[in-house]
């Protein structure tokens, strides 16, 4: 009789694994190191002085902590609207009010700062004088860019909040007022502190909005010190750590543990929709009305218009192939990096936190630095067909995947922690080979999560700009890229078409996401 | 006699354009335990839910201590304990106890006395995730105690708790109630709950639900006016039978019958009423026997419904006859 082969011990797999994900999530910083202590470049870098240094430093963190708190006050009134108000047409507006997510933060600050210019097609009619870029406008478009981030945590969390915790409140006497602040939002600080965790870092990371609105932040410092000689870059890249850190630190002390406070709300409770007194819906609306407006309609309409009226320099078809292969081999590259650590923290019914910080610790550090580390590494790798390979896009991959392996994990990890291991001992008992089983059981079981994964991976990385803009092969240019390029290059036509293109192939990914996601409900 | 707390008078509830309840009249004295019992779906919570002031009724009034409830639910002085328990869970169990007392005198006091009568006080500084399903429901009965309402509305406060658990609490919750001096309305869905609890039980069923019957448990254990009340109150076996002048015939014989009913009319038939005899061509096809502590129980079958009968003895055989003892009760039909 054949025994069964033993598999690797758990603890020795998860060793390796920890090992190998640590030494992949180092990478950036190895390169980041690597520049430091033997700088090169064709080009040496003017020098740095300490006040510009300061004044990026704080504008990050300024940055970062304004498109927080804005960001939390308009998504936390939305979720609220979508989850708790009932009045003709919230339930169209609140659902349009995520819409903005299809738009990377640059196209939206390409967008706005084209289209409010003296010159533009609304800065004309509005009889704007004054440019829109700088540091107010990159706060507007990245509370315009978080905010559906917020609504969509806040309003997860207000869904599983159970009524009867608010009812039993209100028949001890409560008023109103008293619930909102004694019961639901304690109730809902872990997901308010995950959502201002998400926007901290998000806000503080973004590359393409600062680069758009040519604003100082140490990500766009570091963008333009990237390919000179010296250390400056790698100071930037440095000081950047330490600006993003107590952020992060920040985040998780408001947020707590979000995933166990989650699981002692677990019942959902009667949730039902209210008719808000007529003023506290005329201002409620007011205020989303204005945000679809900013944030979806006029985006949507200069893009059109550029894409339609204005005859494009160039053929799209090459980006847009390159765009499609890059998105779906890191789509899958992410389904293997992410996967990975997935199976095993599963494994360990759970367990192996370290394991799940480092997936995510990947995923933020900013696609700018990222970029950097890996781009550094790549020009210290001899001639040869190592090098070869990582120019001809491996890299790339690797950046992307690096990024976006969350994406994945996130996804894949509750399916596999919820495969029924006694579903599969049953299978194997009816007499169904270790093919069969994962034919039909564990395949079935996995193949909506695996879908998920590689179509949130896929809207991410077509999305990207940084690590797309910097570890791109020479002579390849994606959708992403091109709008840069084009808003650099004042070619509205084909920033519009590049867009609309872009736009499209989020769309399509979104709809399949959102009908696999109808399936497994 | 007593002044009414609660009087339902036509009460209607709908959801949108869904009926769940309609034509409820029912009314609680002061300090009396009175009982909804219906299966899931008959709309039993929702009628709490209404006296608590959490929905409108769309017909039919409510009266509260002899007023008109038109407060909101904070004004309404009724208490509630909840399935799920509804704890404040980032809050103590001192906290969660004393969070209807908010400025009111003497808050320290009273929160204190409920936590050392319902066992509380080594917990008092625990939060509920800690706490076990009967500690987590011992706070949502002090916590809703503490203001001392007149009313108290219980929404399947035992449904979570398992068997041994449920009882025990039951007649423990029974005692603080009482001991208060408050009225209690305790929506169940398990019989034996609202018989050794209430005062009085009002039998709710269908759907919409309909109020059948409200009495005492003997008087619906003993004289159910309809079938679906039979059935929820115990064990029966219902036949239909032709009954004159207190005698009734059915498929299996004549009958004394306590009902001056005439006409088609439907025997209860509770097992104490039953005599079975094993019996190769008995009606009554025997599906399952099981021991049970003290008695042999015996599933039985007859004509689409089933009844559990106790026995002193195990009755060897896959069928049975039965003859009937005393006189039984008829229900016009």
């Amino acid at each position: 009789m054949k025994t069964p082969s033993p598999a690797l011990p758990l603890s020795l797999a998860a060793k390796l694994g920890l090992l190998g994900t640590a030494a992949l999530v180092g990478l950036p910083i190895l390169g980041l190191g690597l520049a430091w202590a033997y700088p090169v470049g064709l080009i040496d870098a003017p020098p740095i002085h300490t006040d510009r240094l300061v004044e990026a430093t704080s504008n990050t963190v300024m940055l970062a902590l304004l498109v927080t708190v804005f960001a939390l006050v308009l998504g936390s009134l939305f979720a609220w609207i979508q989850v708790r108000w009932t009045f003709p047409g919230s339930a169209l507006l609140t659902r349009l009010s995520v819409l903005p997510l299809v738009l990377p933060s640059f196209l939206l600050a390409a967008t706005l700062r084209e289209g409010l210019a003296p010159l533009g097609s609304l800065g004309e009619l509005l009889g704007r004088q004054e440019r829109f870029d700088g540091f107010g406008a990159t706060v507007f478009v990245l509370v315009l860019s978080c905010t559906p981030y917020v609504q969509l945590v806040v309003s997860a969390a207000l869904k599983r909040l159970p009524r009867h915790t608010e009812e039993a409140a209100q028949s001890l006497g409560a008023s109103p007022s008293r619930i909102v602040r004694e019961i639901v939002l304690p109730a809902l600080r872990p997901a308010l502190g995950f959502a201002a965790l998400l926007v901290l870092v998000y806000a503080a990371a973004d590359f393409g909005a600062v680069a758009v609105m040519d604003t100082q932040v140490l990500t766009y410092e570091l963008y333009q010190f990237a390919g000179r000689g010296g250390v400056q870059a790698p100071l930037i890249g440095g000081l950047l750590i330490v600006a993003i850190s107590p952020l992060v630190i920040l985040g998780r002390r408001l947020g707590g543990d979000y995933g166990s406070s989650e699981l002692s709300y677990v019942r959902s409770g009667h949730t039902a929709g209210q008719r808000p007194a007529l003023w506290v819906q005329t201002i409620g609306t007011a205020l989303l009305g204005t945000y679809l407006v900013f944030a979806l309609v006029l985006p949507l309409m200069l893009i059109t218009r550029w894409g339609v009226l204005i005859p494009a320099q160039g053929p799209l078809i090459g980006p847009l192939i390159t765009t499609a292969v890059v998105g779906v081999t890191a789509g899958l590259a992410t389904l293997v990096l992410g996967g990975f650590p997935a199976a095993l923290v599963a494994q360990s019914k759970g367990k192996r936190g370290a394991l799940e910080t480092l997936t995510f610790v990947a995923s933020g550090v900013p696609g700018v630095m990222i970029g950097f580390g890996l781009l550094q590494l790549a020009l210290r790798v001899p001639q040869g067909s190592l090098r070869s390979f990582a120019e001809g896009g491996a890299i790339l991959l690797l950046g992307l995947a690096l990024r976006f392996a969350s994406h994945s994990y996130a996804a894949l990890k509750p399916a596999l922690l919820t495969q029924s291991e006694q579903s599969i001992e049953a299978a194997r008992l009816l007499g169904a080979s270790r093919w069969r089983v994962w034919r039909q059981v564990r395949g079935p079981h996995l193949a909506p999560a695996l879908a998920s994964g590689f179509l949130l991976s896929f809207v991410a990385v077509v999305k990207e700009l940084p690590i797309t803009l910097m570890l791109i092969p020479a002579g390849h240019t994606t959708l992403a890229t091109r709008i840069f390029d084009a808003h650099e290059d004042a070619h509205l036509g084909d920033l519009g078409v590049a867009a609309l293109s872009l736009l499209g192939m989020v769309l399509v990914a979104q709809a399949l996401l959102w009908r696999w996601s109808r399936h497994e409900r | 006699m007593s002044a009414n707390v609660l009087s339902l008078d036509a009460v209607q509830l709908a959801y949108g354009d869904t009926v769940v309840t309609e034509g409820i009249d029912l009314t609680i004295k002061a300090g009396e335990w009175v009982s909804i019992l219906g299966p899931s779906g008959c709309g039993k919570s929702s009628i709490l839910r209404a006296v608590a002031g959490f929905m409108e009724p769309s017909s039919g009034s409510i009266e509260l201590f002899g007023a008109p409830a038109t407060a909101p639910p904070e004004r309404r002085g009724v208490g509630m304990v909840f399935q799920d328990f509804a704890l404040f869970n980032h809050l103590s169990v001192r906290d969660n106890i004393g969070f209807g007392l908010k400025g009111a005198a003497g808050a320290e006091v009273r929160v204190n006395e409920l936590l050392k009568r319902c066992e509380l006080t080594d917990l008092a500084d625990r939060l509920p995730a800690h706490l076990s399903g009967g500690q987590q429901q011992r706070v949502g009965l002090a916590r809703a105690l503490a203001p001392r309402p007149k009313l108290l509305l219980l929404d399947e406060p035992f449904a979570n708790l398992d068997a041994d658990l449920r009882g025990e609490l039951g007649s423990w919750c029974a005692q603080q109630i009482q001991s208060e001096g408050a009225a209690a309305l305790l929506v169940t869905h398990d019989r034996r709950e609202a018989m050794a609890l209430s005062d009085r039980i009002a039998i709710v069923d269908g759907s919409p639900g309909r109020l059948q019957q409200v009495d005492q448990t003997q008087a619906l254990y003993q004289k159910p006016n309809h079938q679906a009340v039979a059935r929820m109150t115990g064990e029966a076996l219902l036949v239909p039978a032709r009954a004159a002048d207190q005698r009734a015939r059915s498929a299996f014989g004549d009958h004394d019958v306590l009902a001056k009913i005439e006409g088609s009319v439907t025997l209860v038939i509770r097992p104490e009423h039953m005599d079975l005899v094993p019996d190769a061509n008995g009606p009554l096809v025997v599906d399952h026997s099981y021991f049970d502590a003290q008695q042999w129980m015996h599933r039985l079958r007859y004509n689409g419904q089933t009844v559990t009968v106790a026995q002193n003895q195990r009755l060897n055989a896959d069928r049975l006859s039965l003859t009937t003892r005393s006189p039984l009760w008829a229900i016009a039909r």
